[in-house]
């Protein structure tokens, strides 16, 4: 399977700080690939350098096999790119938005109106089409959104946290958007830091994290590198940074210890369970409450950063 | 159509969805022409007459000649002048009713006939500036002309009285005195002093109305508040290309396989254009409803795109190096309303000190003020040939700020 999208070895600093540090992934037709991280990760400064907006300070992109900074133009003829925040023209209708961004896309003129029109008919806007954007609803406005990055049919996207603030009908609408544009083959880059979002649309994962990539790889293979392994958060009077003893038999990490809560990773949850209780008790810190949780991919980030995703 | 034409449509249609806002900055340059044709137009007020009050506290009929002199038709337009008591005029001149007292002294008329001393006091209102100066500059004006008239006429008032003003002089002695007196005006030395026609005076104010007619008025002010009109509807039309850089529509229009250049130029295109014809609504509106005469319609379309696009690329450049849309506002306004002010368009720059009247032949709104007076055919603002020159530098205005603008916006547009 060839690449679409490459990445390789990027690096972007701002002064003295570095958003994106030796960044390398690629995506594949008909892949959407997720990239995983919490807010200041570095995962918008990435897009931008691969829509061309931004140059890198090292190390290289392609799309669909051009340079974005040697070949701008012909880069983004075959990139969609939906940002972080809506950014339509409210005093515009959707049809007249869209028009524009045909235009821009240099989509022929003798196309644009059927375009225009398959467009809001795939993102259930044509009985609104000719009303101004400022009446829309933050759905209605996502959906639309997302439209005009597809003016042009593109072969790439990239989707900057496209779930964001949507309500639950229109998540549905946009998760099955963006499925039925991964069956057609489309290589899609999807930024986020919904653990859910990531496990139910994408084919591959990377977690990106102070601009590194930590881990990579399909969901079932990051879940399998935490082990077959049950996670007991635990409340009670822990002090931060609490560090227990266990029994050595258990096989119990500590994943994460705040103030007042413990998160632990043990294999086989349910027989570990008094074992764990009975430590802490021991060790002067009852357990006021323990819940017993299956590993997600948010698991593995606190494992591997020792952070929640939305700290 | 191109793709840059169709894009300039479609940011015009943006533009004309709020036509409120339109109307409200080409509005209020309009009734700033009205109200100024209302107070210095041909129904003005004009000056206010100057109440001037005198106390004669001699009595006589020759100390009441001074009160009624400044009553006389000459002069009754000026002033409004009331013969009162002392007390009341005192309690006039405390509740700040009049503007200058003058105390005609006990023995003025006596010592007046016999050619001695005698002194005129005048009270002035300390809460008015110009309208007491007047006052006292026209009781000294009728005092030094009663001095001139007794240095002529003493030998014979002295008969006529003979030091005696209360007693009434026989009808004899009054027909001896009139034919002397006669005699006194009939002297060729006399008539020298006396007769005005001596030193003509030459009155060249044009005959009929003296008050400047409505149109003229018009074209005082008008070319100013046109250019003001457009600085401020430029600068509020800016507003909106900074919210979309700040918003990220200009990223995201750059993520499209069109150069930067063409949304960039449709967007500044659409706001030339539609502050062009606002200017030209305004221009309309005050030829239509108060005769302003601006010149070759031709010529005024050119003047007025020429500063719309310098205009706007100003404020643009001005919001550019900022990087909030309210701090730009704030700096383009403060900005705007000393060019404004510099260029001439609150008011002709001839009241300006003659250094700032320099200022406004280097600033951009100097060149669109004196545009639209030399297009009104106002010859002190320049000939007509130099109607190119100061287009052209508006025009230079534009592709320099559109340009600094355009690299600033281009280098925040693309930071996350």
């Amino acid at each position: 399977m060839s690449s679409l999208l490459e990445v390789e070895a990027l690096v972007k600093r701002y002064g003295e700080r570095t958003a994106v540090d030796g960044l390398s992934f690629t995506v594949g037709p008909g892949e959407i690939y997720g990239l995983l991280g919490p807010n200041g990760a570095g995962k918008t400064t990435t897009i931008r350098v691969l829509t061309g907006l931004l140059p890198p300070t090292s190390g290289s992109v392609g799309v669909a096999g051009h340079d974005p900074f040697v070949e701008p133009l012909k880069a983004r003829a075959v990139l969609g790119w939906a940002g972080q925040e809506t950014t339509l023209y409210d005093d515009l209708s959707a049809e007249e938005n869209l028009r524009m961004a045909c235009v821009l896309a240099r989509v022929p003129r003798n196309r644009i109106r059927a375009r225009v029109a398959e467009l809001l008919e795939t993102v259930g806007l044509a009985d609104r089409a000719r009303d101004r954007v400022a009446a829309y609803s933050g759905g209605m406005k996502r959906r639309l959104h997302l439209a005009v990055a597809l003016v042009h049919d593109p072969a790439v996207l990239l989707l900057d946290e496209p779930l964001v603030g949507v309500d639950p009908q229109a998540r549905a609408h946009l998760i099955t958007m963006i499925e039925g544009l991964r069956d057609r083959g489309r290589a899609i880059l999807l930024t986020t830091h919904d653990m859910d979002d990531a496990q139910r649309l994408c084919t591959r994962v990377g977690i990106i994290d102070r601009g590194k990539l930590i881990a990579e790889g399909t969901v079932e293979e990051l879940q399998a590198g935490l082990g077959e392994r049950d996670l007991l958060r635990l409340e009670g009077a822990f002090p931060q940074r609490f560090e227990p003893a266990f029994p050595g038999g258990l096989g119990a990490e500590v994943l994460s210890a705040q103030e007042g809560e413990l998160l632990v990773a043990v294999p086989n949850g349910p027989r570990a369970l008094p074992a764990v209780l009975a430590a802490l008790e021991d060790a002067g810190h009852p357990v006021d409450r323990a819940t017993l949780e299956r590993p997600t991919l948010e698991t593995l980030f606190l494992r591997l950063t020792g952070r929640e995703l939305r700290d | 159509m191109g793709r840059l034409g169709t894009l300039t449509l479609l940011e015009l249609r943006r533009r004309v969805r709020d036509p409120l806002a339109f109307l409200t900055w080409m509005a209020v340059p309009f009734f700033l022409v009205l109200l100024l044709v209302v107070v210095f137009g041909p129904r003005s007020a004009g000056l206010p007459r100057i109440t001037v009050l005198v106390v004669n506290e001699d009595g006589g009929a020759l100390s009441g000649f001074l009160g009624s002199a400044l009553d006389s038709p000459q002069l009754a337009e000026f002033f409004d002048a009331r013969v009162v008591e002392m007390e009341e005029a005192r309690r006039l001149m405390e509740r700040g009713k009049a503007s200058a007292l003058i105390v005609i002294p006990e023995g003025f008329a006596k010592a007046y006939l016999h050619n001695e001393p005698v002194t005129l006091r005048v009270w002035t209102n300390p809460q008015e500036t110009l309208l007491p100066k007047i006052a006292v500059e026209a009781v000294t004006f009728l005092a030094e002309s009663g001095g001139l008239l007794r240095a002529v006429l003493h030998p014979v008032a002295g008969d006529l009285f003979d030091g005696d003003l209360e007693t009434r002089p026989s009808l004899e002695t009054v027909l001896e005195a009139t034919r002397r007196i006669y005699g006194i005006l009939d002297r060729p030395e006399t008539r020298k002093i006396l007769d005005l026609e001596a030193i003509p005076v030459v009155d060249h104010h044009p005959e009929g109305d003296t008050a400047p007619t409505r149109s003229e008025v018009v074209g005082w002010f008008a070319p100013g508040m046109v250019a003001l009109a457009l600085l401020f509807l430029c600068n509020g039309q800016s507003q909106d290309l900074q919210e979309d850089l700040l918003q990220g529509r200009l990223a995201r229009a750059w993520s499209f396989a069109s150069h930067p250049w063409v949304s960039l130029g449709a967007k500044a295109a659409a706001l030339v254009l539609s502050a062009t014809g606002s200017g030209l609504v305004l221009v309309a509106a005050l030829a239509l409803t108060l005769g302003w005469e601006p010149g070759r319609p031709v010529l005024v379309v050119v003047q007025t795109a020429a500063t719309a696009a310098a205009f706007t690329g100003l404020a643009l450049m001005l919001r550019s190096l900022t990087r909030s849309a309210e701090v730009g506002g704030a700096a383009a306004s403060g900005v705007m309303v000393g060019l404004g002010f510099l260029g001439g368009c609150f008011m002709p720059t001839v009241f300006l000190p003659p250094f700032l009247q320099r200022v406004a032949d280097l600033i951009p709104t100097g060149w669109a003020v004196q545009g639209y007076l030399i297009l009104q055919g106002s010859t002190w603002a320049g000939p007509m040939g130099s109607l190119p020159l100061r287009i052209l530098l508006l025009a230079v205005t534009a592709a320099i700020t559109f340009a600094v603008a355009s690299w600033n916006m281009g280098r925040k547009a693309v930071t996350p």
